[in-house]
């Protein structure tokens, strides 16, 4: 690792860091005012009132999507002008997603799984995350150890994907041109809609995919990583010969 | 003398060029370089430089003051009349 | 210890950017890159700094070639026409930036010199007005303390005083610390007596690259009754002419053998009428 690159992600990483914070602390300030709200709401009579709150993974994981999508261009451009190389660049961009995807993950988990503890004790409000939704059964028994470290790798790999998926659109758009970026904005919504549609007719299942990935995390893991790769190299044959400029409108 | 760093930095020339410049005149006896310390002027610098500009002051402005005087039609005289006044004035 | 460019080929669909480019910047020497809008410069130069990739050739820095290769391009910095920093970034995280990415970054200088040309340091950098967001970059280029300093128009949209301000300030940095400098720009008069060396950039091409003391030997001036010049300049390289009523002047390529005829003047062709001629040269090939 060289200093070029050192700099690079010292710089990115901290950048992503201060923005992740953010992130954070807002979805602390929601989940201890829906604490809060539960602890203080008294139930009359025979109606019992339940919240849950299990969406931290999802908003962790559109966070780094926005982040992919914000950061890539500004960080590249900034890294080019400061003498680090194409590959430096986009290389310490992924690692500097990969560490804030650990970070998060930790983070969420800890708050998580410290505050389960609590809730479980009242009962009236319930917390869990993606991890215990899919493979744990959404009990309402705490997590153990083991399934806190799976569930931080899964939600790491996860937050991983999004980062790269938010790289990959920033990036299909920064070296198309025009006209090719209204296909694929047109392409998209049509895919969405098209693609389930035509594996049907296709008579292609994913019946045993799903199956696959929801009998071990392990897998879902494999899947997330998988694709990451898939968008890491799509994303480097998009920058190697970009030129890169200024944006249009400064 | 300023350093060629000052000389480039004044007249906005590249060093070289002033470097150049210095050189000429420590090869024409004018300036000499002291070791650590610096360029420096001759002794009789001075006097050299004023003979040097004396012999040239015929080419430089002499022949060029009366070529230009012959196309404005002015005579040996008048041209003496003004040189005389020339100096009147600048007294 | 030099960057070396051999061969080098740009092609954009149809146009042909650069043809076959041979150059070498080195030796601590400050090289004026001079030629006429869309010539080829900035590509020329931006392919040196790795922000555009060739179609044919190599750039390499102190033997290193340049594609994605940190070392040799932590050796290079450009002062490029456009602002590559982050939106939000003020000046003064952008000088903390570059102390973070060049650990050769003399921040005091930087500072120095934002308060000499009324840069304010708290501004966002994308605010900045042409002049200034030119005078920030152009800051960056004189701290950075790399071998190779490459000004690309460094001082569009900068006024008079301000120009000439940066000019002493190069010429101060330079002899402090000295570096290979390349500056490209279309302001030739002003930066003529800073150039040691000349490279003239035509249509993708090279057509000179020599000290600029040579190229101004190269040529002279001549002018005098019309008819008079006609006759002189027969069997001469004659680069452009003008004619003012029954005045002629000529720009002619070598130099006088022997004096010239009565009534004809002679004066020296300074950098920018030496291009101009040339290029109106080419122009007539």
């Amino acid at each position: 690792m060289n200093r070029g690159f050192r700099s690079a992600f010292r710089y990115q990483v901290t950048d992503l860091l201060k923005n992740a914070t953010i992130f954070f602390a807002v979805m602390v300030a929601i989940v201890a005012a829906l604490i809060i709200g539960a602890l203080s709401i008294r139930s009359s009579g025979n109606i019992e009132i339940h919240s849950s709150f299990n969406g931290l993974g999802l908003a962790s994981a559109i966070c780094q999507f926005v982040f992919g999508i914000s950061v890539s261009r500004s960080n590249l451009r900034l890294c080019t002008q400061l003498g680090v190389s194409r590959r430096s660049a986009f290389f310490s961009l992924l690692l500097s997603g990969l560490a804030v995807s650990v970070i998060l993950a930790v983070a969420g988990e800890a708050l998580i799984g410290s505050l389960q503890l609590i809730s479980f004790a009242h009962g009236r409000l319930t917390l869990s995350d993606l991890y215990q939704m899919i493979y744990a059964g959404a009990s309402s028994e705490a997590l153990s150890f083991t399934q806190h470290l799976n569930s931080v790798l899964m939600i790491t790999c996860l937050l991983l994907c999004c980062f790269s998926f938010g790289v990959f659109f920033t990036l299909l758009f920064w070296r198309l041109n025009k006209a090719l970026r209204i296909v694929v904005a047109i392409a998209i919504p049509l895919a969405i809609n098209g693609v389930p549609v035509l594996l049907y007719r296709l008579g292609i299942n994913l019946k045993p995919l799903f199956i696959w990935l929801s009998s071990s995390v392990y897998h879902l893991d494999l899947f997330f990583l998988l694709l990451t790769l898939v968008f890491i190299a799509i994303e480097w044959l998009l920058l190697r010969h970009t030129n890169i400029k200024a944006p249009a409108f400064a | 003398m300023p350093s060629i760093t000052e000389f480039s930095v004044n007249f906005k020339i590249n060093p070289a060029t002033a470097l150049k410049g210095i050189n000429l005149l420590v090869d024409a006896g004018l300036l000499y370089k002291k070791r650590g310390l610096g360029m420096f002027v001759s002794t009789g610098a001075r006097e050299k430089l004023l003979l040097q500009r004396r012999e040239s002051f015929y080419h430089d402005y002499v022949e060029k003051l009366v070529q230009e005087a012959s196309h404005l039609g002015l005579t040996p005289d008048e041209l003496t009349k003004m040189l005389k006044r020339g100096f009147e004035d600048v007294n | 210890m030099s960057i070396e460019i051999k061969d080098l080929t740009k092609v954009y669909g149809d146009t042909v950017a650069l043809d076959h480019v041979f150059l070498t910047f080195g030796g601590d020497q400050i090289y004026g890159l001079l030629g006429n809008n869309g010539a080829g410069k900035t590509t020329l130069l931006s392919i040196i700094a790795d922000r555009q990739s060739a179609t044919e050739g190599t750039v390499s820095v102190d033997g290193e070639p340049v594609r994605n290769n940190d070392s040799a391009l932590s050796r290079v910095f450009m002062v490029g026409e456009q602002n590559l920093f982050p939106d939000s970034m003020k000046v003064r995280k952008g000088f903390d930036t570059a102390q973070l990415f060049y650990p050769g970054f003399d921040r005091a200088y930087a500072e120095a010199a934002a308060q000499k040309f009324g840069l304010n340091t708290k501004k966002k950098i994308t605010s900045l007005s042409t002049g200034y967001a030119s005078i920030f970059r152009l800051i960056l280029g004189l701290s950075v303390n790399t071998p190779y300093v490459i000004f690309d128009e460094p001082v569009l949209g900068l006024d008079a005083q301000h120009r000439d301000m940066f000019y002493r300030m190069l010429m101060e940095r330079y002899g402090a610390h000295p570096a290979t400098v390349v500056l490209s720009t279309h302001l030739i008069a002003e930066v003529a007596g800073l150039i040691g060396h000349t490279v003239i950039i035509r249509a993708g091409r090279i057509i000179k690259d020599a000290p600029t003391e040579t190229l101004t030997a190269e040529a002279y001036s001549v002018s005098g009754p019309a008819g008079k010049v006609d006759e002189y300049l027969v069997g001469k390289n004659v680069l452009s002419v003008s004619t003012l009523g029954g005045l002629k002047t000529a720009s002619v390529q070598g130099q006088p053998e022997g004096g010239l005829p009565d009534g004809l003047e002679l004066s020296p062709l300074n950098l920018q009428d030496y291009f101009i001629s040339l290029m109106e040269e080419e122009d007539n090939q």
